[in-house]
């Protein structure tokens, strides 16, 4: 069934778009985890457990980096000149 | 001496022979009270062991009075839990099941959402059980 005429197609959310960038591109993931959402979940889940447990401490500390250099550089874009 | 002697060659009662009789018939007297002592004992204790017998019987009807009412109550109770039990069972289930079916249902709807969130909670969990290192 085309992702269009499905009855539970609905418009693209940017939880899609996130989901849809970490996927490969031929993948058709909407179609499949509607047609199977336990399953989907159940994946999703190890995936994450998987992704928690063995890189937990890399990707926060990513994250935490990634949110200072925003702000940083929102600060400094307001005032005009490199404050922090 | 001589003269009892004689007298019992005679065939005369010499007073020996009063002496042997009031003996024998105060031994006799004693006997008879004894006996009767002994009847009186021997009743008393078949009335006790009566006493004791329906004492008994009593305590073990009332033993058995008791274990059926016991057994009647529990089989009550047993009966008014395992009904509980059954509609606890029976209203967790609905529940698990309305839920499994919301889920589904909002996963249809927002699969991207649901993905992520399902995702984030397995990185949590797995942050928070992953194998702390020596460093």
């Amino acid at each position: 069934m085309d992702e269009a005429t499905h009855p539970y197609a609905r418009e693209s959310s940017p939880a899609d778009d996130v989901v849809d960038e970490l996927m490969p591109p031929d993948l058709e993931w909407q179609g499949m985890v509607r047609r199977y959402p336990k399953t989907a979940l159940a994946l999703a889940t190890i995936g994450g457990y998987m992704l928690g447990s063995h890189r937990g401490r890399e990707i926060i500390e990513s994250f935490a980096n990634f949110a200072a250099d925003s702000v940083s550089e929102q600060v400094n874009s307001l005032l005009g000149k490199d404050v922090i | 001496m001589a003269d009892n002697v004689k007298d019992f060659e005679a065939g005369k009662e010499t007073p020996a022979d009063d002496t042997i009789e009031v003996s024998r018939s105060k031994v006799t007297e004693q006997l008879g009270k004894a006996r009767d002592k002994f009847s009186h004992v021997a009743d008393e204790l078949e009335k006790q062991a009566k006493a004791i017998g329906e004492g008994t019987s009593k305590v073990t009807q009332q033993v058995k009075e008791g274990a059926g009412k016991a057994t009647e109550v529990t089989k009550e109770k047993y009966g008014v839990a395992k009904e509980k039990v059954k509609y606890g069972y029976g209203k967790a289930r609905k529940d698990l099941d309305t839920l499994t079916e919301d889920v589904n249902e909002y996963t249809r709807d927002n699969p991207g959402k649901a993905v992520l969130m399902a995702a984030g909670i397995g990185f949590v969990i797995g942050l928070l059980l992953r194998p702390r290192r020596r460093d």
